[in-house]
């Protein structure tokens, strides 16, 4: 039931601050312990001045991804056609917080004018495509606790629609005081378990659609795509993935969910819970999953992995399949 | 395969009704005041266009989405599509979400709740059963690239009906840092006259349904919607940017520029803006500039942000069925890069207008323009 023409990840990177270079598969073994980001060894030190964490991790991932694909070291011009969408809740929550602290107490006037881009929700995705030259779609969607996968879906769509021909899917949650406060005061459902811990990071998968001459082996390739509005029946009518990425620990919604669809369509099939090691990742958790996955099947000797993103912080749940 | 616009709403500071909105503008009305939602000793702006809805003028969390939920009900319900049948897909674009919440809750211990910040349950809340919301946070084109998603998603099947919705309120950090920036403290919004001074910002709500191959007859044809990005600087825009989205959105619609009657402008009303925008104008049409009618609507309520490029549409849409298009409020003494052009002093009749074009421009040289017919 795949949507034609197939769209395969060819390209990808992440950025988990003071992880290094070890595999990102490391990441299922224990827990992540978060360290100094060193957004210029990673960018080099031009053009970084005024950039807010969410941007720096976003840029870090995205250079990695394009080195991945071989798309860094080129002339610009093949960067056009490519275009972006970014997944983020919590990005530039930190400025937006702080401007208006520093206005109420003393005046405008106190205020960073380098701070106005920021103010804009979409600094991350307009950064990115300044950086590298990105001309084509530059969509940033905050859609919650499902927005990684529906930042995926979405640019699928994109790309089926002749909007780029390559798109960069990022998704970015940045940890400072503001958003881990966010996180733990405004969470309208009660989080408990290791999961629940904030964490930060970002992922950029490069997707494209399958045509002659790729000239990659992919990763792998995005199948089917479902949505649940909060309180929708959440049975998917899939086929039986060899793995299940869902955030099952979190919520005591996600917990019977996952529970049921053990019990039934979903029985025997492994359950893997990327957040307990790296914490929350909220609107970067899809495109996280998406990046692990592949990589898990090829380790494990499965083919189809699927990803759920949501049944936490009051949202509904969103799946995707992803094949190798 | 054609979408049409079978149901629309806005709300702006000028009124809570399209019907209302649309007989303002076209009497040539504004909505300035002094500013209502923050403590103007803090600011040297003074003035704002704000939906001034606030009980003893006390502010409180979710306005933006109370708007949002308004609109979309009254555009639903003016479609009469028979939503509970089809698939249907909701498409929001923001420039500044529930940010203005956030600030409430950071400086005033307001309560507020983390998927409140993203639309998602109130712009599903006036429909009978669930559907997807995605929220589209791209600056002030916000709105008509979740215009163009969802005129994507339709055309390829995944959905009968989309539902589309652009809303702003205004921030203290973006009021804020605009105010920053602008040495020249504007009391108001003057779009393309010399005069001007730079934009102030504006709150607003637009809702459209958007149906494929509708059984009854549409309010209007959606036929296309072009994007780019600039690639080039984080605020301010660039002529070549501008041109390749109103290129993509001729392209779409199958439209020559020479095509085009009426264009609504983006129009912020800053030196820089407004004379990039014409000369992308005079660019793109070439000698048809001097001939289709211009006009925008924020001179009359501000910039509304993420929310502006859905107003714009509703608006044109409205000219289209009423005959007459409002004028560029407040033009007095036009820009030399508009030499030539009709840019529009008064109410003008809109009989021989077929194709509009609104134009949507945003931080981060997110650039969309939409394209519409009459039906």
């Amino acid at each position: 039931m795949s949507e034609k023409p197939e769209i395969a990840v060819t390209g990808m990177g992440f950025e988990l601050p003071g992880w290094g270079e070890r595999p990102i598969l490391d990441a299922l073994d224990g827990p992540v312990a978060y360290g100094e980001l060193d957004a210029r060894g990673i960018l080099g030190k031009k053009g970084l001045r005024y950039k807010d964490r969410a941007t720096l991790l976003a840029l870090c991932a995205v250079q990695k991804a394009l080195q991945d694909r071989d798309l860094l070291d080129v002339d610009p011009i093949r960067r056009a056609d490519i275009g972006v969408c970014v997944s983020s809740n919590l990005g530039n929550m930190d400025t937006v917080c702080t401007v208006s602290e520093t206005i109420r107490a003393e005046h405008v006037d106190r205020t960073s004018p380098m701070s106005l881009p920021v103010a804009s929700s979409n600094v991350i995705p307009a950064s990115i495509a300044i950086r590298y030259g990105l001309k084509a779609i530059n969509l940033m969607l905050c859609n919650g606790a499902t927005s990684g996968l529906d930042a995926l879906h979405i640019a699928a769509k994109m790309l089926r629609s002749g909007r780029a021909e390559k798109m960069l899917v990022v998704g970015v949650e940045p940890l400072n005081a503001i958003s881990e406060r966010l996180l733990i005061e405004c969470d309208p459902e009660a989080r408990s378990g290791p999961g629940s811990r904030p964490g930060e990071g970002a992922a950029c998968l490069i997707l494209e659609p399958i045509a002659d001459g790729l000239g990659v082996e992919p990763y792998g390739t995005l199948g089917g795509y479902e949505f649940f509005a909060p309180g929708a029946s959440m049975r998917t009518s899939s086929a039986k993935p060899d793995v299940w990425f869902v955030p099952a620990q979190t919520t005591a919604r996600a917990r019977s969910h996952v529970e049921a669809a053990q019990a039934s369509e979903l029985a025997d099939v492994p359950v893997v819970d990327t957040t307990i090691n790296t914490g929350e990742l909220y609107g970067a958790l899809g495109v996280f999953q998406a990046l692990v996955a592949p990589l898990y099947l090829r380790l494990t000797g499965g083919r189809l992995a699927l990803l759920s993103n949501g049944l936490t912080f009051g949202d509904g749940l969103s799946s995707l399949q992803l094949r190798i | 395969m054609r979408i049409g616009i079978t149901g629309m709403a806005v709300k702006t500071s000028l009124g809570g009704t399209l019907g209302e909105c649309y007989e303002a503008l076209c009497r040539g009305r504004d909505a300035n005041a002094p500013l209502r939602a923050f403590d103007a000793g803090r600011y040297n702006a003074k003035h704002s266009y704000e939906i001034d809805d606030r009980q003893q003028r006390k502010d409180r969390p979710y306005r933006a989405s109370e708007w949002l939920s308004e609109v979309i009900g009254q555009a639903v319900g003016e479609s009469g599509v028979a939503v509970s049948g089809s698939r249907c897909g909701i498409f929001v674009g923001t420039g500044l979400r529930e940010l203005r919440s956030v600030e409430l809750w950071y400086n005033h211990r307001a309560s507020i709740e983390l998927d409140r910040l993203h639309f998602g349950g109130c712009a599903a809340a006036r429909l009978p059963f669930p559907a997807p919301v995605y929220t589209f946070c791209n600056a002030c084109s916000a709105s008509i690239f979740a215009l163009a998603v969802a005129m994507d998603l339709l055309q390829d099947g995944t959905y009968d009906v989309a539902i589309v919705g652009g809303i702003d309120s205004i921030t203290e950090s973006m009021f804020g840092l605009l105010d920053r920036v602008n040495p020249m403290h504007p009391q108001c919004l003057r779009s393309f006259n010399k005069d001007r001074r730079g934009v102030l910002m504006g709150e607003g709500a637009a809702a459209v349904v958007l149906e494929r191959e509708p059984a009854a007859r549409p309010k209007a044809w959606l036929r296309g919607v072009g994007v780019s990005c600039d690639a080039y600087q984080d605020t301010a825009p660039h002529r070549d940017g501008l041109v390749q989205a109103m290129k993509s959105a001729g392209e779409r619609s199958g439209l020559a520029p020479a095509e085009i009657d009426l264009l609504f402008v983006h129009g912020t009303g800053t030196i820089l803006n407004d004379q990039v925008e014409l000369e992308a104008v005079r660019e793109f049409f070439g000698k048809h500039a001097n001939e289709l009618l211009i006009t925008g609507v924020k001179p009359s309520i501000g910039h509304t942000s993420g929310a502006s490029g859905l107003i714009s549409t509703v608006v044109a849409v409205q000219s289209l069925i009423e005959g007459s298009a409002p004028p560029i409020f407040g033009l007095h003494e036009p820009i030399e890069e508009s030499e030539g052009m009709r840019l529009l002093f008064a109410p003008t009749p809109t009989d021989g207008v077929h194709n509009v074009q609104v134009n949507a421009f945003g931080f981060g040289g997110v650039n969309a323009v939409a394209v519409l017919a009459r039906s």
